[in-house]
Order: C-alpha cells, then sequence, then structure tokens
C-alpha cells in the first residue's frame, strides 16, 4: 500500500515543477527537501538585513514560466512579481573601458558600432538568426523530452526549421561567435553565456551562443530575490493540495523487482508512492540513492564516467553604499583566450583563475528591498575547480576573499572595502554540503554536445522502473528556465504513464 | 579488388578526417578532441 502517488526529491525548480503538475492532475504528492527553504540552486538567503541570492541570479526565456502557470490554470503574475532588468550587462574591459548593453536590440547596435563599426551589421544578423532560432528551433526542444533518437527525428520532422539550426549544435560556442563577430572585444562580451552552462567558449555547443541574444527578448529579476521563483511554485503546489517536507535527507530509493516503491530517509523512516521523481544530481541518485546493487555493471560505469558540471564559488558582499556599476551583471573578461583559459589553463589544472573572478551581480539595483536602505547587495561569482592542486578551499577560504576584494578594486575599479559590512563566501565544498551538488557542480552534469538530449540521463529511466528525473541532471541541463521545462515534460511522462 | 577498394576508401577517409582536424582552428580542435574522448561512452549513456 503506498503512502502516496509520487514523492520528489528535492525542491528545486525541476522538483516543484513536476510536482506541481502532479498536484494539480490529482496525483497525492510529497516533495522531501534536505534543507529548511525551496529552490535549490535558485534560491536566497538572509544574512544580517541583506537578501542575497546563493545560485541564479537573473531570469531569461521566461515564456517557460508562463507556461507552466498556464499549466496549472494559474497566472505568473499571481505569483511571482518579475522586474524588467536594463540594461543588461556592463562590461569592463582591461583597458578601464566601460560599456552597456541595453535590452533594445536598436540601442545595443549602437553600443556595438561606437566599438567596432563593422561588428553593427554583424549584430543586426545575430540577432535575426538569434531570434528565429530560440523562437523557431530551440525553444520547441526545451518543451521536448529528447530521450531516444525518435525523439529528436520527431522533433525534426514536426519543425522543418530545426534542421535549419542544426549546424549550430554541431559548431562550438567561439566558431558560431567568430563567424557572426570580428573585434575581439565583441566577441568576449557575447561569451558570458557559455559559462551560464558551466563550458568555456571553446567546448560549449554553438546554439548557446544565442542566448545573448535571448536575453534582448527581455531579462527580469524577481522582487524579493530569486527564491520568490520557487515559493511561488511551491504555493501553488500547496494549493492543488501538495505536502513539502522540509528538513528531509533521503538516504535511498527503494527499489523491488527494478522497481522504485518509495524512499528511505536518513532517520530509517520508509515511505512508499507508486512513482519517484529524483531532482537531486543524476551521480548521487543512481550511485548514492539507487545504489550499485540494483543497477547493471553498464550502468554504473557510465554513471561514474559521466562528468560532472564546474563549480562555481560565490562571494556574497554586503554595502552601505551603493556601488559605481551600470548594470545587473557586470563582467570583465576582455578576449574569447582569457574565457577559455579559465578552463584550459587553470581549472584543468586545479588551480583558482589567475585573473580572478568574472562578475559581480547586483540584484539590489533591481531590487532595493534586498538590503536596508542606503544599502546595497553583491554577488562575485567565478568559476574554479573543486580539488586545488596545492590547497584545499578549507585554507583558500580567506585568502580567495581576499583575493577577490583586490580583483575588484583593480579591474573593475571600485574601492568598496571599506563599506564593506557583510562577506560571506560559498566554496565549492559548501555547494556539496548545503545543497547537495556533489564536487560543487552547480549545473548538474557536464553540458556539452555529447552529455545533452538523449545523452544524458533519461527523464524516465529506462533502467529503474517507475523512477523520473527532473533538473539540471537532465535535458537540457542547468538554468532557469531549463530545469522548469525539465520538470514540465517529466511532470507531462508521467501523466501519459499513470494518468 | 573489392577490398582492396573498401581499405583504400577507409585510409582516404582516415587522412581526410587527421588533414581537416590539423588545418582546424585551435578552438575547433579542442571541441574535437574534448567529444572525441567521451565517444566510447555515448551507447551506454543513451540507455541510461
Amino acid at each position: 500500500m503506498s503512502d502516496y502517488d509520487a514523492i520528489v526529491i528535492g525542491a528545486g525548480l525541476g522538483g516543484l515543477s513536476a510536482a506541481s503538475i502532479l498536484a494539480k492532475n490529482g496525483f497525492k504528492t510529497l516533495i522531501c527537501e534536505n534543507t529548511s527553504w525551496v529552490g535549490g540552486c535558485c534560491s536566497s538567503m538572509d544574512y544580517d538585513g541583506y537578501t542575497f541570492d546563493i545560485g541564479a541570479s537573473i531570469v531569461e526565456l521566461s515564456f517557460v514560466i508562463d507556461n507552466l502557470f498556464a499549466k496549472l490554470g494559474r497566472k505568473t503574475s499571481d505569483y511571482i512579481d518579475f522586474i524588467p532588468v536594463d540594461p543588461i550587462y556592463g562590461f569592463v574591459t582591461e583597458d578601464g573601458q566601460k560599456f552597456s548593453y541595453p535590452v533594445s536590440i536598436e540601442g545595443t547596435r549602437e553600443v556595438i558600432a561606437k566599438l567596432s563599426p563593422e561588428d553593427a551589421e554583424a549584430w543586426d544578423r545575430f540577432a535575426k538568426v538569434g531570434s528565429e532560432a530560440i523562437n523557431l528551433a530551440f525553444g520547441q526542444v526545451m518543451a521536448e523530452s529528447m530521450m531516444s533518437f525518435t525523439d529528436a527525428i520527431k522533433s525534426t520532422l514536426s519543425n522543418p526549421k530545426l534542421a535549419k539550426y542544426l549546424p549550430y549544435m554541431v559548431k562550438n560556442f567561439e566558431s558560431v561567435l567568430c563567424s557572426f563577430f570580428k573585434n575581439d572585444k565583441i566577441r568576449a562580451s557575447m561569451s558570458l553565456q557559455s559559462y551560464f552552462i558551466g563550458l568555456p567558449p571553446a567546448l560549449c555547443p554553438g546554439y548557446v551562443a544565442f542566448l545573448a541574444y535571448s536575453e534582448h527578448e527581455g531579462i527580469f529579476y524577481p522582487r524579493g530575490g530569486m527564491i520568490q521563483i520557487p515559493k511561488g511554485i511551491a504555493r501553488a503546489f500547496e494549493e492543488f493540495g501538495g505536502e513539502i517536507k522540509f528538513n528531509t535527507r533521503v538516504k535511498k530509493v527503494l527499489v523491488e523487482g527494478g522497481q522504485a516503491i518509495g524512499v528511505e530517509l536518513e532517520d530509517g523512516t520508509q515511505i512508499r508512492s507508486r512513482l519517484v521523481v529524483s531532482n537531486v544530481n543524476a551521480k548521487t541518485l543512481y550511485l548514492d540513492m539507487i545504489g550499485r546493487e540494483n543497477l547493471p555493471g553498464w550502468a554504473v560505469r557510465t554513471m561514474e564516467n559521466f562528468p560532472l558540471s564546474i563549480p562555481a564559488p560565490m562571494i556574497m558582499l554586503g554595502l552601505d553604499t551603493k556601488p559605481d556599476l551600470e548594470a545587473h551583471h557586470t563582467f570583465c573578461y576582455s578576449t574569447l583566450e582569457k574565457m577559455n583559459s579559465i578552463w584550459f589553463d587553470d581549472y584543468l589544472n586545479n588551480r583558482i583563475p589567475v585573473a580572478g573572478f568574472m562578475l559581480i551581480s547586483w540584484p539590489s539595483h533591481a531590487d532595493p528591498s534586498l538590503a536596508p536602505a542606503g544599502h546595497h547587495c553583491l554577488n562575485l561569482v567565478s568559476f574554479c575547480p573543486y580539488e586545488l592542486a596545492d590547497s584545499d578551499w578549507n585554507k583558500m577560504r580567506e585568502p580567495y576573499l581576499e583575493a577577490s576584494l583586490d580583483a575588484m578594486e583593480e579591474k573593475f575599479h571600485l574601492n568598496l572595502r571599506d563599506h564593506i559590512t557583510v562577506a560571506k563566501l560559498h566554496t565549492p565544498y559548501d555547494l556539496e554540503n548545503i545543497l547537495l551538488l556533489p564536487r560543487g557542480a552547480v549545473y548538474g552534469l557536464q553540458n556539452d554536445l555529447f552529455c545533452t538530449a538523449m545523452f544524458r540521463p533519461r527523464m524516465k529511466s529506462r533502467v529503474i522502473k517507475n523512477l523520473y528525473l527532473s533538473g539540471a541532471s537532465v535535458h537540457l541541463g542547468g538554468g532557469v528556465p531549463t530545469t522548469i521545462g525539465s520538470g514540465i515534460v517529466a511532470g507531462g511522462i508521467i501523466e501519459k504513464d499513470f494518468g | 579488388m573489392k577490398e582492396k577498394m573498401k581499405k583504400a576508401l577507409l585510409v582516404a577517409v582516415a587522412a581526410s578526417a587527421v588533414a581537416g582536424y590539423f588545418s582546424a582552428s585551435q578552438s575547433t580542435r579542442r571541441y574535437i578532441a574534448h567529444l572525441a574522448k567521451q565517444l566510447p561512452y555515448l551507447p551506454y549513456r543513451y540507455f541510461i
């Protein structure tokens, strides 16, 4: 006898999205969440009067969130108050030049024309192709499970325009950018998005390059911090009768005769269900929670060999002044080669990038309520290895914080040391301990071409019956719209199987 | 004769792949090398 129809492990965006669809469709659904809050990598924490985001910092492709609420028969605006963000990015180049890209396509063209006149026309072409690629092709792929070649063929046949953009899936991000833009500063300014899926421009699939366009269709920040997105979905879930147990760590997925039949909690409690949805990292799910004893040898080896994504340590600063910045995000790398060197020279050699952190996020610019009156909060984001060649993150906590503050002064010309009221650092160890991200992998498994779509763990497990997956480990990888999309698709598959 | 043709064709394909790889940009070579390392795992990944 089952206690629930569905148990969802983890209240991250994918798990919440799948759970809310199931609850809406009458499934008695329980979410077991390890922490005392919702959202996983899309969340916020309160420290000394400041609200700091602890992962995702902005929302793009917001139509995915609207799709979820539409499926629930609800309106996004009744649950989340999105603030439009403009400009999108500010840049500080090595020679001290500052510029920013507004949301407006024409406004961005003007900025590009000043920096590199020949690239202004290239921007027009890039925006045109990007608009088609995102709206006519890849938008559809995001709403499909892509679990097999059959799914891919069906998707292409139902939307022949997708075939036109397939070359962008085969090329790398860097080649796509270089095929449009000539000036290295412009190329670099469009390259940050490759790290949004945790890869350098040389290894990132080419279609991701069009994220640099998609942001011009509008980017948003939820009033009250990024946690308001999962909170909004959780509210809808609870309205449909769904239940969330916080501070509840799942130790095992119960398997009987090759079938998931519930979960065992850390305290030994067993809860039975007709099906289990996992929103935790797929390596953790298969190797630890399912257990090697319940998997065929080839499945164990496959999961062991899946590469994890790069960790993104984050520094959270509370300030008693307004920082001299122009945009929600400010970025400081000035060539594609330097973007690649973070991976090839530093990450692969277990070194903290010598050039320091790369991105400042300034959420209190969009929403002043995140800090006390007159104060602001910043997040400094970088990409670093989990293992360090000459040290470890416990020893590097203070030196890393100090080096990052130095870099903030040198590269961003921000002299804010005397104005810092709160300074917190989440190292890869913290990400692993707090959010249960193995080795701090914020984007789940690596997101390259051979870990994408049907080469990523399936949303409907083939090796364990009645086990479903959502979140950053499945198609389409880490990110706010992508993980919500995974939950929508997983919920749809379960509806078909059990509805 | 047929066997010889087959072998010649295989050698030609391999040679053009190698030539293509070395004439590609450093970025493309990095990309190909990165993906090539994962080729052996693809059949298994498809079934997990």
